[in-house]
């Protein structure tokens, strides 16, 4: 186990998380450095979705704590957790359906606005040039993520990889240190799933974020991860780099059995 | 000139109006089941009433003080209840509506069951208007900045617009305060009009009216409100002219109300993306039903 430092910008102590008599995680001693892209991995049922929502406040956990950028966050609740700089994606897309593309980015920028009812109401220059603001911010992270000329579209209208897309993009408008993404290439087709690669990356080279990813595409998550962690039934049963990952035994028993 | 007969129909599309938008604002936009609006109202009609018979209140101020008195109880009713989703949430503001009804019916002050009599006579037309007028640009105001879109996110992703940090009960707060608001100054032009209240003009059946104008003009549509409020409140008069047929226009404008939901459920203006996608009205509704896929984790 490596001991939490400086450099890790997300580390847990022996985090838990229990529904009932279950046992969904369990030691979890999870170390993000900062800046880098991290991989997380585990068969189906290994408690990976489980774990993004105790980071994103959505299960408080059962033990230990979280602590990002020095500072504990262990049962803060989710939108407290995402001003302070954690934004992520959902593994069954989760838009706002029913809004414009736009809107949809807008939602992200919320908790880096401030304008109240009375500011809408009677929409002084600050509030105006605070939206305004928001909106040039919120078309940038469209042209980002390439999807500017839908930005009038229903969210609802959108293709399946757009949607993907789509959701990355409002979680970046959130401006985070840290972008947790749950399966981003589920469904996709192998050239979408390159693309979303190099999206990925540009994420880590052109906006400095750190980048926390579920993936089950191992070409996808072998391919940009620097580090990656292993769960299986809750704990954590390996970490390092992918090609140590690649022949642990442990990792290979668990994804194919004792028998292989 | 517009006879009295027609001037009271207007004044009463634009009450109901008030009452449809402000209801709009919390099932429509936010996407909360409120069945008990009419509590709002009786609240504001009461105590817009009391203060100008026994204060002397002038009439702004009284109406002014009604629609307070009904935002306190809407941020009561909201912050206890607001962690109910759906149906649940419907149970509750159903609760708060006949627990108000049942208090005015046993207050002195009230009146009682006889209800409140000897209001002075305010609302005019104009002042309806003016109101209504208030009424939509705040509402519209509010739905087209950074809060409106908070509220639509609340509707339709709740857990998605918490983790993308909205503070989803402070702004259903905030929602249920403004809709009451509203509502209670709709109560109070109500009270200042008709110089008589009694707490069964609010009831079950009271609520229900202000959700079907919400329903059959259109869920999260300024003008599906107004259009609402307008039909549902002058369908049943305009059924008066049917001659020998007049005894049956309230079996005819059930009907309407059926065939609409059968043929057109986003109501008469409602937005619905496309052919196979539903409305928002539907979507809410199969939500309620427990039918949807609203409470997946993601």
């Amino acid at each position: 186990m490596v001991e939490p430092a400086k450099k890790h910008i997300l580390y847990t102590n022996n985090l838990g998380r229990n529904f009932g008599g279950l046992t969904a995680l369990a030691n979890i001693d999870l170390r993000i450095k900062q800046g880098t892209i991290m991989g997380l991995i585990g068969p189906n049922g290994a408690g990976k979705t489980t774990l993004f929502n105790v980071l994103t406040g959505h299960y408080p956990p059962s033990t230990g704590q979280i602590y990002f950028k020095s500072e504990e966050i262990s049962n803060q609740k989710p939108y407290v957790i995402t001003s302070k700089g954690i934004a992520r994606t959902f593994q069954n897309i989760r838009l706002f359906n029913q809004m414009s593309v736009l809107d949809n980015v807008l939602i992200g920028r919320h908790c880096r606005t401030a304008s109240g009812l009375i500011g809408a109401l009677l929409r002084w220059p600050a509030i105006k040039q605070e939206e305004e603001q928001a909106r040039k911010y919120a078309l940038d992270m469209l042209s980002f993520v390439n999807l500017e000329e839908k930005k009038n579209e229903w969210a609802a209208n959108l293709a399946y990889g757009e949607q993907r897309r789509l959701e990355i993009a409002r979680a970046l408008a959130s401006d985070p240190d840290l972008l947790l993404l749950d399966e981003p290439a589920a469904g996709m087709n192998p050239q979408e799933s390159v693309d979303l690669m190099t999206l990925i990356s540009r994420i880590r080279e052109e906006m400095k974020k750190t980048v926390l990813l579920i993936e089950h595409d191992m070409k996808v998550v072998m391919g940009i991860s620097e580090w990656i962690a292993v769960l299986d039934y809750g704990q954590m049963i390996a970490e390092g780099e992918p090609h140590e990952i690649r022949h642990n035994k442990e990792v290979i028993r668990a994804y194919l059995g004792d028998t292989a | 000139m517009l006879s009295p007969y027609y001037i009271q129909l207007v004044i009463l599309v634009g009450i109901n109006t008030i009452m449809a938008s402000s209801l709009n604002l919390i099932i429509g936009y936010t996407g909360q089941l409120s069945i008990g609006h009419a509590a709002f109202m009786s609240i504001g009609a009461y105590a817009s009433a009391l203060v100008t018979v026994h204060f002397n209140f002038p009439f702004i101020a009284s109406l002014l003080f009604g629609a307070l008195v009904a935002t306190l109880f809407g941020l009561l009713i909201g912050a206890p209840t607001l962690k109910l989703k759906g149906d649940y949430l419907a149970i509750a503001t159903l609760g708060f509506c006949e627990i108000v009804r049942i208090v005015f019916l046993n207050l002195d002050i009230t009146g009682g069951s006889v209800g409140l009599r000897g209001i002075p006579k305010k609302t005019t037309l104009l002042t309806v208007v003016v109101a209504v007028l208030i009424t939509i640009f705040v509402l519209n105001r509010i739905i087209n900045s950074r809060i409106g879109r908070a509220l639509i996110a609340i509707r339709e992703d709740e857990t998605a617009a918490e983790s993308m940090g909205i503070n989803t009960t402070y702004y259903k707060v905030i929602c249920f305060g403004v809709g009451a608001f509203f509502g209670g100054l709709g109560g109070g032009l109500f009270a200042h009009f008709f110089r008589f209240i009694q707490p069964n003009s609010f009831g079950f059946m009271c609520s229900i009216e202000h959700l079907c104008m919400v329903v059959l003009g259109g869920m999260g549509s300024m003008w599906g409100a107004f259009i609402g409020a307008t039909a549902i409140t002058a369908i049943p008069e305009l059924l008066r002219f049917l001659g020998d047929f007049a005894d049956y226009r309230m079996v005819i404008y059930g009907a309407i109300l059926v065939i609409m939901m059968r043929v057109r459920p986003q109501g008469i203006i409602g937005q619905r993306l496309s052919a196979d996608q539903v409305s928002i009205g539907e979507k809410l509704f199969n939500r309620w039903a427990g039918m949807g896929t609203g409470g997946k984790r993601g």
